[in-house]
């Protein structure tokens, strides 16, 4: 990360010491760029509960084989079932009800289905920012016949939808495994991060410091990740959490749909994949209860990501 | 302008032909492939599965099979389909009017509602009714399309059972499957009846798409209102006297929907994406119910037609978008 303050406090230092400014003497607190960032993402209205209420997210899911062991009478393992009470609506015991099919405890799954759901939206994502970086910053800091061939191929992806791609990847990779579903949706997703990184890397070239670094023969690769990617963080960072939300809703369908995981492997996704069926009988719990976890995590995330985006963005000064 | 045009067309082929290059080679990748179907045939002959192999074109070179496949599309069948025995095109000709009619009604219902919402919201900036826009864009862009479309079809035509559950058509009433010979011609005889009929059941399916592309549209309008809003020459055209109503609609609104125009093309890949999904949870038959078909049965002479046609009209609306914006926004030149 920069340190604003270094950069900042230096150049401030010299004008002090014609005696025109202190910034200490007129009481204004200097902070580093990641305080800064910080600051401005805590002032953030909603942002600050957002990433709260993720964090009990968080614990809930990847905790749950501890509550499992805890109170095993509410929290049921996955191959736990009792098919006699299947299709029970919600009840104190049972807070999201059963399921039509095996009797599984509903909330349950999505405690442990959530784990998978996460994983593969974190897990793209991350395979997607390093692929997009990379393709982004070399088509757009070497531009010319690259830059060409590299934006084709990046338009190639962002035209078919990838609702389309996934569940023929996934038919390509065989069997679901939460690594192969994550590398899946890391490789179709990569393009809207290149194309970001792209246009960062085509104005920040062209930058003092940038030309400065290329006249005393700094290597092109350390120009590219030492001298212009931290300037670009920012959109990547925002990029890189709105794909998150992305992915965890694209996860849902294409298990839903039955391309992705599938029962007994639960997630988001699949635990609703039988749910359809239920919707005649009225078995409402089973198709809300897993899509509100969905919406309730992926509101968060979108929220996080407007705050960061305002929080990290060195236009806004508040 | 022609020149103009012509040329954006141009430079859409070689991104065209890489797309279905890298499509039909990615889709030889798929273990098993279409003689899946076949595995559990025992009664059926060695000799038979080559015959069959043979007949589909699987037993030449991948890169023979696409040249042919390339020349198909160009002159006429798009290929035959593996299982249903039909040209591909005669199959998504029959798919492609259900999926449209969808994304027509669903986008008009959209922009119906979410240009003026978001239009008011950015004159009445931080109202209450901005402030409910903008919840309600945060959890309608949060909401998972099929998850908003089962949950519609669980109130409205479970609990309510107002509106049908699945389907384009009540074929209880018309006889015959939507667009087939006898459909047409019931059709034919029953205008008015049928386009109720298809009405009836594009509500869900149409509202749930809108309810998503809303979220996004209206943020989007009041972002590019706001921008217009606080422009020099709406402080002028206030100064001069002018109603706040010519003032809005008149100054601020035509440049507001510059940038608007161009989101559609944007768009395109989403809307689509959006049919898809709700074409499955409602039965809808078209172009996504086909393509899910077709995924189950390794078709892939359907599934390149699908893939192909649906790139076709996402390039084709982002050069129609190019060319509408180049001819609406005087300040940029054709060349």
């Amino acid at each position: 990360m920069l340190d604003t303050r270094q950069i900042v406090g230096e150049s401030l230092g010299s004008v002090t010491s014609a005696g025109a400014l202190d910034a200490d003497s007129v009481g204004v607190k200097q902070f580093s760029f990641r305080e800064l960032t910080y600051r401005r993402f805590m002032n953030h209205p909603l942002a600050k509960w957002a990433a709260l209420a993720l964090v009990i997210i968080v614990i809930a899911c990847y905790g749950a084989p501890v509550w499992h062991v805890l109170f095993p009478n509410y929290i049921q393992a996955p191959d736990q079932y009792s098919l006699l009470d299947a299709g029970q609506g919600p009840s104190l015991r049972h807070l999201f009800g059963l399921d039509n099919l095996n009797g599984h405890d509903i909330f349950s799954l999505v405690l442990y289905g959530g784990r998978l759901s996460l994983f593969v939206g974190i897990g793209s994502m991350i395979v997607a920012v390093v692929i997009g970086v990379a393709f982004g910053a070399v088509a757009g800091y070497l531009g010319h016949l690259i830059d060409v061939i590299l934006m084709r191929v990046t338009d190639v992806f962002l035209t078919i939808p990838a609702l389309l791609l996934v569940p023929l990847a996934a038919r390509i990779f065989g069997e679901a495994s939460p690594w192969k579903i994550a590398l899946i949706f890391g490789l179709l997703s990569w393009p809207v991060t290149a194309r970001i990184v792209r246009s960062q890397f085509l104005s920040l070239r062209e930058m003092q410091f940038a030309e400065a670094a290329r006249a005393l023969g700094v290597p092109t690769r350390r120009i590219i990740f030492r001298h212009l990617l931290p300037n670009a963080v920012g959109p990547i960072v925002v990029a890189f959490t709105l794909g998150i939300a992305n992915n965890i809703v694209l996860e849902a369908f294409v298990s839903f749909l039955g391309f992705g995981f599938q029962p007994p492997t639960y997630s988001w996704g699949s635990t609703l994949s039988g749910a359809q069926g239920a919707i005649i009988q009225g078995n409402w719990w089973w198709i809300t209860f897993p899509g509100l976890a969905v919406v309730a995590t992926v509101l968060c995330i979108n929220f996080i990501g407007d705050g960061l985006r305002d929080a990290l963005d060195p236009k806004i000064i508040r | 302008m022609l020149g103009y045009i012509g040329r954006r067309i141009l430079q859409s082929i070689p991104t065209l032909i890489l797309i279905s290059a890298l499509l039909f080679f990615g889709m030889q990748l798929i273990p098993g492939g279409p003689l899946a179907a076949f595995a559990f045939a025992r009664g059926m002959s060695e000799a038979a599965k080559l015959a069959i192999i043979h007949q589909w074109g699987l037993d030449q070179p991948v890169q023979v099979q696409y040249f042919k496949w390339l020349q198909s599309m160009v002159t006429g069948t798009w290929g035959t389909s593996f299982f249903l025995h039909r040209p591909v095109r005669e199959v998504i000709l029959q798919k492609l009017p259900a999926t449209l009619i969808l994304m027509v009604t669903a986008y008009l219902l959209q922009q119906v509602i979410a240009l003026p919402a978001g239009i008011v919201a950015a004159i009445r900036r931080y109202s209450f009714f901005d402030q409910f826009v903008t919840f309600f864009s945060y959890v309608g862009y949060s909401m998972p399309t099929f998850w908003l479309g089962l949950m519609l079809l669980l109130i409205f035509a479970v609990f309510i059972n107002v509106l049908p559950v699945a389907g384009v058509v009540d074929i209880r009433m018309t006889g015959a499957p939507f667009l087939t010979a006898d459909y047409n011609a019931w059709f034919g005889q029953h205008p008015i009846q049928g386009l109720l009929d298809i009405a009836r059941h594009i509500i869900l399916p149409a509202t749930t798409i809108a309810i998503v592309g809303i979220a996004g549209d209206s943020r989007f309008m009041r972002a590019s209102m706001l921008d217009a809003i606080h422009q020099d020459y709406i402080r002028t055209a206030r100064a001069k006297g002018l109603s706040e109503r010519t003032v809005v609609l008149k100054h601020a609104l035509r440049n507001a929907l510059l940038p608007v125009v161009t989101n559609i093309a944007i768009e395109m890949p989403l809307l689509f994406s959006g049919a898809v999904v709700t074409e499955a949870i409602y039965s809808w038959p078209g172009m996504g119910q086909a393509f899910f078909q077709a995924l189950e049965a390794y078709d892939y002479p359907l599934l390149m037609g699908i893939l192909t046609v649906l790139a076709v009209l996402i390039v084709g609306f982002n050069v129609l978008a190019d060319v509408l914006y180049a001819y609406i926004d005087p300040r940029i030149s054709y060349a």
